[in-house]
């Protein structure tokens, strides 16, 4: 089977296995609650609660040191299924009296298969046709929107997956070390290096151990799914949002097709990362508290409407869940899976609920509001830093890329700080001195009473009124315009600055300049929107502008002197995936108010904005063009491993390679470094031996070596040193450091690795197998007599003692 | 209760029709027996020595491929002379190394010495040069230490890094997959003292001695005494030897499989051919009664007929192998009071017809030289009497010496019972003669392989090589120690026991890979096998086999790392991994061979 064909089958499986578990298999446990719901309401309610269950449950069982597939079994299905007899209360037992009743009746020779058939089958049927029905229904009257959805996911499943189909590697280095920690997972071995969020790695691992599929088959595609999630976040957020139906497609054109964002904000989403898979729960957070504000509102004024008709009993809020509560628990819920999958994911969560927590003002502030948010925040921290808590407590050092995450932020802040304090020093400075002029005024005023009430002796009292009414006059239009021109002069200042360091994220300055200037504009229309109308509407508006202004000061934090909370890299991400917010609410701005007697003929303007566009972009080639992606391993590495734990029995090869598969074969077979293997015959001697004690030997050696860490276009050959030489063969080589798999000690390594190869093949002509072969990568086997093992260490040229 | 008369003649008619389809095979039978004629027996002979090629037609002095380096009667050149013959390699013997020297052949690609010859560096070098050239180098022994300590060439062209020991004391010898037939085998019998090597990097070992107390003694795998090994100089491997494989046949499927190493593949002619010889058995006589009742319970007929011939049949249907009785009228030739019993003969050639199996004559006899011409007298007179039409073609003469029965087989005019002989066959202790060959211009000589009530870890390693160089073994089982037992070893229940688990255990690989045929079928065989000429070669994954003389031989195919996926023109066994025994069809045979779970792009 070609790579191509199995990437593609792997991402069909996972895809199917992810959305069967946190999709489907929430939504058959809850059904009863969520039948009535709108479908991209129990899209969000399904995957929030199938990740939250399967995270926190692969905590609970490695928190109490049982883990296992028995247990996993267990945990995960037992409790499922409580819920969903609780919440579906189905009549088991009627239903099992039933078919044991038309069984014994069968037998019994009572009834033919075609009654009991008749007596079973219509309970199914209905299902299946109700099934059929809301499908159906649901495709014809939402088709346009599926289609133009679907289409432009069918792009980015393209767009992210190019690079797994192609090159079949991981895109970055950093995941050997995520399936590390998710092979120690199956060793039973949570937090192997340290605590640290393990939302990911939870799914990852269930995944793995729940269905039996390989961790390299799901890493290698998990990020094509997480990536499709992202995207359907978005549209659900803008669902909820906007008022026309269309406008999240267009939301989801921008983030999709044009050639808007620097390589720093798509690059990430082509590998399987912590913080990719945190951003599905972004959004949700503020979809849950924008429902909140929104149920609540509604439950206050059925209360208040139940109050005034006298019948308050009916409003037994001591006996339900109100729905605003649910919805508070989904935040909660969403807002504790960005801490347990990524922190950062968490930083910018807190920036998109203060966002809200604004638009919402005064409301939030409300007790019946404010109170219940303040609990469902705490509630979702406790419930994520529990179990890294517990995990601390129990002895787990912290990891230490959180070390170095707090290191950025407070190293930066150190820097931010000293310039903060210069800052303040100088405002401090400005403050004193207009403090000074402010109070030589005031007390200039002060004394101009006594001066004029000295000089009041000898003027009249109009004229001293209609003079003092014309200087209080001036001064205040003085200070107006003086005011008005600090705010349009900072206004100014803060756009251009942002405009310019915003290219760091969008390409080209007119992109940051329209962004800036429908941010402001958003800002300024729903605020008067909301000073004129107070609907909810327009405070979701002004919280998508707010957030994208918190977002545009996190990027600009270094010409703004702000303390710096994240790299750009990382923000930029976040600001990518925000600004298609901001140009949906824009046009659904538009869309609103030319739609205002609410006809659905208007949908037509979104349609058509977002078909031009489209259009537009097509022609104009101004489609985004493959983005960057690290090398890591070549593609014939990614097949020999494949193939070779496929088709040799476990634990009977070892392969001689780089540290990159390492953690891919770890559970199939053995792993022997190259440069340990290297190393052990320099300085070569008769006496010197190198065995390994595996029938199969494999060694896997770059003809074109990769140079680990740099990132190509993926569109490119990946990113390598050049063809091995002897020239590099004969050079000093380092065995022992962390860096010697980088350029360019990579290139010695595998030029000494091909040579020692080329020796040996000829000693072994038969033995010695070319496995597979490309332009780039050949791998050789070894079959070996496990009793009496070859000795490897041989003098190949470039491994004598001088 | 009355019957009707219709009713009656029906079950009537039903009865008789009834009772005669069940006689009728047995009456057919009868009148159509032919057991007393050797229906295995062929009409002419189609193929005699001068149709095959023997070692006179591989001889070459100008382009042999194989130099081997020995006189006469050194045992290790003669016998790989035999293989030459076998595998059908033009050779040329030098008496030394300076003659070699004198005499190269551009088609030379095998060297075969003993160390016996290598008397100096100068030899060492000129063997050190072969190897960097291409000629692949096997030495059948190794010198003596002192010279190998002294030697760094010599060192250098065998691989041994250094001499561990001059005497090093074995308790076991492990012959590892991939050399000879028949898997990793360990002999915890054999026990000797050889020197003890060492190897360096570059070497592959095939056989090693095992040490008692290994672990205590804190040796590696990888360190245990090589026996035999392979060491790579530049364009040519060079085999060692570290014991006396060579000293009888059991270096000849060395010699092929060492030779087989050297290539990606390797294909050679085989015979196919097993056999299970029954000496002295059927035994038409009654003498030694008074042993044979005290042990048995039976006189020597009824014991043979009663017991030997019914566990015989038994173990036979058991292993699928074909019966071959060489018939001992007698065994006393100075008792004249004791004759061959008519309906003894009788008995077994109508048993033989049955498990349709090959009779022909013994040569013993327990009475001394005197008394060989009389046997041939007595058994001539007793087999014109009783079965006129029966040729014997097939005679093992056992402890009948060559120059007695000499003198039958190479008269064109005798009358004797051995004038229609055409195979012969030797028991196995003539170590100096080889395993196959023609005894004059018609008769094929093969001798005995293995002896079928005995097993030690010698002859199976001697089996072994024999079915790995040729296909071939001929089991053979005296039953003169039964008829004469000289105590409880020999007791009947004891060695079919015996024979019953050697040949389904330790010789069932082969007997399940070769074909079980009867001794004319294997004289067919043999002489295909001399006769055939052929010719090999492979372009990328396809080998072509041609056949010119004989295409009715077996070949075998052996296969680095590969395997067969499509062949034609042949058909096909794989007895082990990578080894295949080729039936032709076809004088042009193809073959579509794949690197062995290799990825093909």
């Amino acid at each position: 089977m070609s790579m191509e064909v199995r990437t593609i089958l792997e991402l069909i499986q996972v895809f199917t296995v992810y959305t069967a578990s946190v999709f489907l298999a929430p939504y058959f446990v809850f059904y009863a609650y969520l039948k009535d719901k709108d479908l991209s309401e129990k899209f969000t309610l399904c995957m929030i609660i199938g990740n939250f269950y399967i995270i926190n449950i692969v905590f609970l069982i490695f928190l109490l040191h049982i883990p296992g597939k028995f247990t996993l079994y267990l945990f995960i299905i037992l409790p499922a299924l409580i819920a969903w007899r609780q919440v579906n209360r189905p009549d088991i037992k009627g239903s099992l009296i039933l078919i044991y009743n038309s069984i014994s009746r069968l037998f019994l020779g009572e009834a033919k298969i075609r009654t009991i058939r008749d007596v079973l089958s219509p309970a199914p049927k209905k299902w299946i046709k109700g099934l059929i029905h809301s499908v159906v229904s649901h495709a014809i009257h939402h088709i346009l929107e599926w289609i133009m959805l679907l289409g432009f996911l069918t792009f980015d499943i393209w767009y992210f997956g190019y690079h797994n189909i192609t090159r079949y590697s991981y895109g970055a280095p950093d995941l050997t070390v995520h399936h590390y920690w998710i092979n120690e997972m199956g060793d039973g071995n949570i937090f192997c290096k340290g605590v640290y969020p393990f939302g990911f790695h939870n799914v990852i691992y269930f995944i793995h151990t729940f269905f039996n599929i390989d961790t390299m088959s799901i890493m290698r595609v998990f990020n094509i799914v997480q990536t499709l999630y992202i995207y359907l976040m978005l549209y659900v957020l803008l669902r909820k949002i906007c008022k026309s139906k269309f406008t999240p497609i267009l939301g989801i054109f921008v983030f999709t097709l044009p050639d808007l964002f620097n390589y720093l904000s798509m690059m990430r989403y082509q590998s399987s990362l912590p913080q990719e898979f945190g951003i599905v729960f972004l959004y949700p957070c503020a979809y849950f508290l924008v429902e909140f504000f929104e149920r609540k509102k509604e439950e206050i004024q059925t209360e208040k409407k139940l109050q005034q008709k006298g019948k308050y009993y009916v409003w037994m809020e001591q006996y339900h869940i109100l729905s605003s509560t649910r919805s508070l628990v989904f935040f909660a819920m969403s807002f504790s899976m960005t801490l347990a999958a990524h922190f950062y994911i968490t930083i910018i969560a807190i920036f998109l609920c203060l966002a809200v927590a604004i638009a919402y003002f005064p409301i939030v502030f409300h007790p019946r509001y404010f109170f219940a948010i303040a609990i469902a925040g705490i509630l979702s921290l406790v419930s994520a830093i529990a179990p890294l808590g517990i995990a601390f407590a129990q002895g787990t050092p912290l990891q230490g890329s959180l070390g170095w995450a707090l290191e950025i932020m407070s190293g930066s802040s150190d820097d931010e700080e000293a310039a903060k304090e210069e800052n303040q020093e100088e405002a401090d400075s400005e403050a004193t001195d207009s403090e000074a002029a402010d109070n030589e005024e005031t007390n200039n005023a002060a004394s101009m009473p006594s001066d004029n009430g000295s000089l009041s002796d000898g003027s009249s009292e109009p004229d001293r009124q209609v003079t003092e009414e014309i200087g209080t006059f001036d001064t205040i239009i003085t200070k107006t315009q003086e005011t008005a021109l600090k705010i349009v002069k900072g206004l100014l200042d803060f756009n251009e600055k942002s405009s310019i360091f915003l290219c760091n994220v969008f390409h080209g300055i007119e992109i940051t300049t329209t962004l800036i200037l429908f941010m402001e504009g958003l800002m300024v229309f729903s605020l008067l929107a909301i000073i004129i109308r107070r609907t909810f509407y327009y405070r979701n508006l002004m919280f998508v502008a707010l957030y994208l202004f918190f977002l545009t000061l996190m990027c600009c934090a270094e010409p703004f002197h702000l303390p710096s909370l994240m790299e750009l890299g990382r923000v930029s991400i976040f600001m990518a995936y925000a600004l298609p917010l901001l140009v949906a609410c824009v046009v659904d701005i538009v869309y609103w108010i030319i739609n205002r007697n609410q006809n659905h003929i208007w949908e037509i303007f979104p349609i058509g904005v977002t078909a031009a566009l489209t259009m537009l972009t097509i022609t104009n080639h101004f489609i985004k063009p493959l983005t960057l992606v690290y090398a890591t391993q070549t593609s014939g590495e990614i097949y020999c491993n494949y193939e070779i734990m496929e088709n040799y029995p476990e634990k009977t090869w070892t392969v001689v390679t780089t540290t990159n598969s390492l953690q891919l074969i770890k559970h199939k077979g053995w792993h022997m470094e190259v440069c340990t293997f290297l190393a052990k015959m320099e300085g070569y001697m008769t006496s010197l031996r190198v065995t390994i004690p595996t029938k199969y030997v494999f060694f896997y050696i770059e003809k074109t070596p990769v140079a680990l860490g740099y990132a190509d276009y993926v569109s490119k050959p990946i990113a390598n040193t050049g063809p091995i030489s002897r020239e590099a063969a004969a050079q000093d080589v380092n065995f022992r450091d962390a860096m010697i798999y980088n350029v360019p000690n990579r290139h010695i390594v595998e030029s000494k690795f091909f040579y020692w190869a080329k020796a040996f093949e000829a000693k072994y002509p038969q033995e010695f197998q070319v496995y597979y072969e490309d332009d780039s990568f050949i791998c050789y086997r070894l079959v070996q007599n496990e009793y009496n093992l070859y000795n490897f260490a041989i003098d190949y040229g470039f491994n004598r003692r001088d | 209760m009355t019957i009707s008369r219709t009713n009656f003649i029906a079950i009537s008619v039903t009865m008789i029709t009834v009772l005669i389809l069940f006689q009728f095979s047995n009456i057919s039978t009868i009148y159509t027996s032919e057991a007393m004629k050797n229906k295995t027996a062929e009409k002419d002979i189609t193929l005699t020595a001068n149709d095959t090629t023997q070692k006179e037609d591989l001889l070459t002095r100008s382009s042999y491929s194989t130099a081997i380096i020995g006189s006469t009667v050194n045992r290790e050149s003669n016998l790989a002379l035999e293989w030459c013959v076998y595998t059908k390699r033009s050779f040329y013997r030098f008496s030394s190394f300076e003659e070699f020297s004198n005499n190269s052949s551009k088609n030379c690609t095998l060297l075969i010495t003993s160390a016996d010859y290598i008397d100096d560096d100068k030899d060492v070098k000129l063997l050190l040069r072969q190897a960097k050239s291409g000629v692949h180098i096997i030495l059948t022994s190794m010198p003596d230490t002192d010279f190998i300590r002294d030697s760094d060439l010599f060192q250098q062209l065998s691989g041994i890094r250094r001499i561990n020991r001059d005497a090093f004391k074995i308790n076991a010898l492990t012959m590892y997959e991939g050399f000879l037939l028949g898997g990793k085998t360990t002999y915890r019998k054999i026990k000797r003292t050889l020197p003890y090597f060492q190897l360096s990097s570059g070497t592959k070992t095939y056989v090693i001695g095992e040490v008692r107390d290994q672990k205590a003694l804190g040796i590696k795998n990888e360190d245990l005494p090589p026996i035999v090994w392979r060491n790579h100089i530049e364009n040519g491997f060079v085999f060692c030897t570290n014991y006396d494989f060579f000293k009888d046949h059991t270096g000849l499927g060395m010699l092929t499989t060492m030779l087989s190493e050297t290539q990606k593949y390797y294909i050679y002619p085989i015979v196919n051919a097993q056999n299970v010889i029954f000496q002295n058995f059927p035994y038409l006589s009654s003498e030694n009664n008074e042993v044979i009742s005290k042990e048995y319970y039976y006189s020597s007929k009824a014991l043979c007929e009663n017991v030997l011939w019914p566990d015989v049949v038994s173990i036979l249907n058991a292993t699928r192998d074909k019966f071959n009785g060489m018939i001992a009228p007698k065994l006393e030739y100075s008792d004249d009071s004791q004759k061959s019993y008519e309906n003894a003969l009788t008995f077994y050639f109508e048993q033989n017809e049955k498990v349709t199996g090959e009779l022909g004559l013994s040569g013993d006899q327990l009475d001394g030289y005197n008394y060989y011409d009389e046997k041939i007298e007595y058994d001539t007179d007793l087999m014109n009497r009783l079965a006129p039409e029966y040729r014997f073609t097939v005679f093992s003469p056992g402890n009948m010496p060559e120059s007695i029965y000499r003198k039958y087989l190479d008269n064109p005019n005798d009358t004797s019972i051995l004038a229609d002989i055409r195979t012969l066959i030797l028991p196995k202790l003539e170590i100096q003669k080889p395993i196959l060959s023609f005894y004059n211009d018609d008769i094929v000589r093969m001798m005995n392989t293995v002896d079928g009530f005995s097993h030690t870890n010698e002859e199976d390693i001697y089996v072994r090589s024999i079915e790995t160089a040729l296909g071939y073994s001929s089991v053979s089982l005296d039953f003169t120690r039964v008829l004469y037992p000289s105590g409880k070893k020999d007791d009947w229940t004891k060695l079919s026991k015996d024979l019953s688990r050697f040949l389904d255990t330790y010789w069932s690989t082969f007997r399940k890979g070769f074909k079980q045929v009867t001794v004319s079928e294997t004289d067919t065989r043999v002489r295909n096998f001399f006769a055939v000429n052929y010719n090999t070669f492979r372009r990328e994954n396809t080998i072509n086999l041609s056949i010119y003389d004989n295409m009715e031989t077996s070949f075998i195919l052996n296969l680095n790392n590969e395997r067969i996926i499509h062949i034609e023109g042949a058909a096909y066994t794989e007895i082990e991994r990578g080894r295949y025994i080729l039936s032709a069809t076809e004088k042009s045979v193809t073959i579509e061979v794949t690197p062995d779970n290799i990825i093909q792009q």
